[in-house]
């Protein structure tokens, strides 16, 4: 079984304290005391080194954050796809309304409703044929309708217009209007 | 001293070896025990998985409407639940009192029901007693959802509930047979909802994903979610108003003719569109199980044959004029009898008309002169002509239960010389009543027969597609069409005046067939009908009106061609048609 080198009891004996010593001198900056408290007259510590343990601590914060990034993307995920689900559902309680709706449609326009509330206001359907109710227009152009005026008499015309002019000619003119008036 | 503290030590050191070890080795143990849970997920654990939360739930896609030629509703799906009652849990008693009562008893319950669906307690009982008393019975079909929520405290307790999309026909019995109906599965049974069932139906969505404890869906895999696909929706050429004016004139005519059933149908001659299917009886395809037997499901103008009688003799003649055996103008001896196959084929009044022309053949329907006829022009151009007009064959009608009929050719082991005498005149030879409306259909367009249909126009998510009217052939030429036509308007001027239309021109032939028995014809009841079409020249609508065992045995001028007229004149009326000046 492997022995614990990073660990050793520390005691307040002369040989301990030269050992100890000693081990501070060469690693000085790689030992942690933890006071663990005092049994007795005793000091009972531990002695651990630093890097493992700030390795372990660094580490741990690495898989906390990775897994912290983890839970935090998982549960976005999962609050998304809640939300689309709900959505899914809002969609699905839409497409019962509609198709309540077009049954509603159908049935205010069924034709034996209409009948129905036709008998109520004494509407009285007409008989198959009744051609009473209709009027047949003949839309085909007859001989005795007034004629329409010959092509050839004269089309209405428009009056030229006066040329424009250079722009001392438009002046003038318009001068001579206003004199004019 | 020393050796005490020594053995502390070592004591001490021991306890922190063991409790690292037992620590670490159940560290050991459960990051091996994680691995084998996660990197080799044994089948059993994914099984577990899926059936604890991640069952794939089928999300029902909304089943197709059909709608009229004027855009309203004929057939359309609603969401709501059905009520079932369940005789053997509803007995149970589900619930006391403190003081021994009674609070959910059989009598609770059918009142509780009642009172929710607001109908009367006894028609609820009489459901609920209904025999067999271990089958569940419906109640209540296409229920408010909100309705069906108040009923839910019953549900295990003799009332079942069922929510879903159901099938709602907003005219009730208008065009039955036309439309089928959706049984309880879901699935379209008879006319176009079983015809076109896959296409209204539409595709099923999925959802699939991960449940909540109490089974609730907390969000789906991914891909875990198909959305529904929702069914095409129907345009037919059907027209609701014609539809209903129809379905009123037979229901009128049977009444007043006493016949035992009767099929009326409207067809447009130029495109092979049908504008009404009439068939009395009928039935509601909301409620499609209240029949006395499935075999009042069928639609009669497709699924039942009949001997169609005299309506063929004008087929016979365009046969003949086609094969140039006789002229439009040509007259015949009629004797009273004549033998044809060693089977002598007698007028039905039994007298003879002497010189008679094709005119009075149709007239006066005499069967001499139609045997005389097909005899001149012989068996094997008789039956080209008659397959031709489609008899025998499909008329390839887009609804589901469409049966061929029966015609003998030579060839046949049962065919025999006489038949040909006796097909002449519309007897020995099984047709459907759309068969004979479409052959007429060729006649009143100039010869060439079209493909009869009903749906116009498939409306998908996709987009619409339209049904284009389809030539079939050209049964006889337009000349022959012309010819014959002049023939049934004269005919009907000069035999079958019910059947007029004031201000109109029609064409058209009266038949009154026996109803043949394993004895023969011997029976009085017979199938009365008209075939008629117009306005002519330009013809455009064939009406078919038939009645099965009118009474007294009247024939097709007695019975049909009156209601021929009237549905006649409703089209010109409704169509805006002029009368011919």
């Amino acid at each position: 079984m492997p022995t614990l080198p990073s660990i050793q009891e520390n005691r307040p004996s002369q040989d301990a304290g030269r050992t100890r010593k000693g081990a501070l001198d060469e690693r000085d900056d790689s030992l942690l005391i933890l006071r663990g408290g005092v049994r007795g007259k005793k000091f009972v510590g531990l002695r651990v080194e630093v890097r493992p343990v700030l390795f372990g601590l660094v580490a741990s914060i690495l898989v906390a954050l990775a897994g912290w990034l983890y839970l935090e993307q998982a549960s976005r995920v999962i609050a998304q796809a809640h939300e689309i689900l709900l959505l899914e559902q809002e969609k699905e309680n839409l497409t019962h309304e509609i198709v309540s709706l077009q049954a509603e449609i159908a049935r205010l326009g069924a034709l034996q409703r209409i009948l129905r509330e036709g008998e109520h206001i004494q509407y009285r359907l007409p008989e198959a044929g009744d051609r009473t109710q209709r009027l047949y227009l003949d839309l085909a152009p007859q001989a005795s309708a007034p004629a329409l005026p010959a092509v050839s008499e004269a089309p209405p015309t428009v009056a030229p217009q006066k040329p424009a002019g250079t722009w001392p000619e438009r002046v003038s003119r318009w001068l001579g209007s206003l004199w004019g008036r | 001293m020393a050796e005490t503290n020594g053995n502390q030590e070592a004591l001490q050191y021991g306890r922190i070896v063991l409790l690292m070890g037992v620590m670490g080795t159940m560290a050991i143990y459960l990051i091996l025990r994680l691995a084998g849970w996660q990197l080799f997920p044994h089948p059993e654990y994914v099984r577990y998985g899926a059936e604890a939360s991640n069952i794939p739930e089928r999300i029902p896609a909304v089943r197709g409407a059909i709608l009229d030629a004027t855009g309203n509703y004929l057939a359309v799906s609603t969401y709501g639940c059905r009520i079932f009652l369940v005789p053997e849990l509803l007995d149970r008693i589900d619930k006391m009192d403190k003081d021994g009562r009674i609070e959910w008893g059989r009598a609770q319950k059918i009142a509780r029901v009642a009172e929710v669906l607001r109908q009367p307690v006894e028609s609820v009982e009489r459901v609920a007693s209904a025999p067999p008393r271990e089958q569940r019975k419906i109640l209540a079909v296409t229920v408010p959802p909100e309705v069906c929520q108040e009923l839910e405290p019953l549900r295990q307790k003799g009332v079942q509930i069922e929510y879903g999309y159901w099938r709602v026909y907003p005219d009730e019995t208008l065009a039955a047979h036309v439309l089928g109906f959706v049984d309880l599965d879901g699935d379209g049974q008879y006319g176009l909802e079983g015809y076109y069932d896959r296409e209204l139906r539409g595709q099923d969505g999925e959802w699939q994903g991960i449940r909540g404890p109490w089974g609730q869906p907390v969000m789906a895999v991914l891909g875990g979610y198909r959305p529904p696909q929702p069914g095409a929706d129907l345009v037919l050429t059907l027209d609701r108003n014609i539809q209903y004016e129809a379905e009123r004139i037979l229901q009128e005519g049977i009444l007043v003719n006493k016949a035992a059933a009767g099929n009326i149908i409207v067809l447009d001659a130029r495109t092979g569109a049908i504008l009404a299917m009439a068939n009395f009886p009928t039935y509601d395809p909301a409620e499609y199980w209240s029949v006395s037997s499935i075999e009042e499901h069928r639609n009669p103008c497709i699924g039942t044959v009949y001997e169609p009688g005299s309506v063929l003799k004008a087929m016979t003649l365009a046969a003949a004029l086609e094969a140039q055996v006789i002229r439009a103008t040509d007259t015949y001896d009629d004797r009273g009898s004549i033998t044809v196959g060693e089977e002598e084929i007698k007028n039905e009044n039994g007298k003879a008309y002497g010189l008679t022309t094709m005119t009075q053949l149709l007239a006066y329907s005499l069967n001499v002169g139609a045997a005389h006829v097909a005899s001149l022009l012989g068996p094997t151009r008789f039956y080209e002509t008659f397959k031709r007009f489609g008899f025998g064959e499909h008329t390839q009608v887009d609804l589901i239960g469409e049966e061929r009929g029966l015609m003998r050719v030579p060839g046949d082991p049962y065919w025999h010389m006489s038949d040909l005498g006796r097909n002449a005149f519309g007897q020995g030879i099984a047709v459907t009543p759309l068969q004979v409306a479409v052959a007429y259909g060729a006649l009143a367009n100039r010869g060439l027969m079209m493909k009869p249909y009903i749906v116009s126009e498939m409306r998908t998510p996709q987009g619409a597609m339209r049904t284009s009217p389809t030539p079939l052939r050209q049964v006889v030429s337009p000349e022959t069409a012309t010819q014959m036509a002049h023939l049934l308007e004269e005919a009907v001027k000069l035999g079958m005046r019910p059947a007029l239309v004031p201000g109109y021109r029609i064409a058209g032939k009266s038949g009154t067939a026996n109803i043949p028995t394993p004895e023969g014809y011997e029976g009085k009841d017979v199938i009365a009908s008209f075939v008629g079409y117009g306005p002519l020249p330009e013809a455009r609508f064939v009406v078919l009106v038939k009645f099965d065992k009118p009474r007294e045995g009247e024939g097709g001028v007695q019975a049909a061609a009156p209601e021929f007229s009237r549905l006649f004149a409703f089209l010109m009326n409704y169509f805006g048609i002029p009368p011919a000046p």
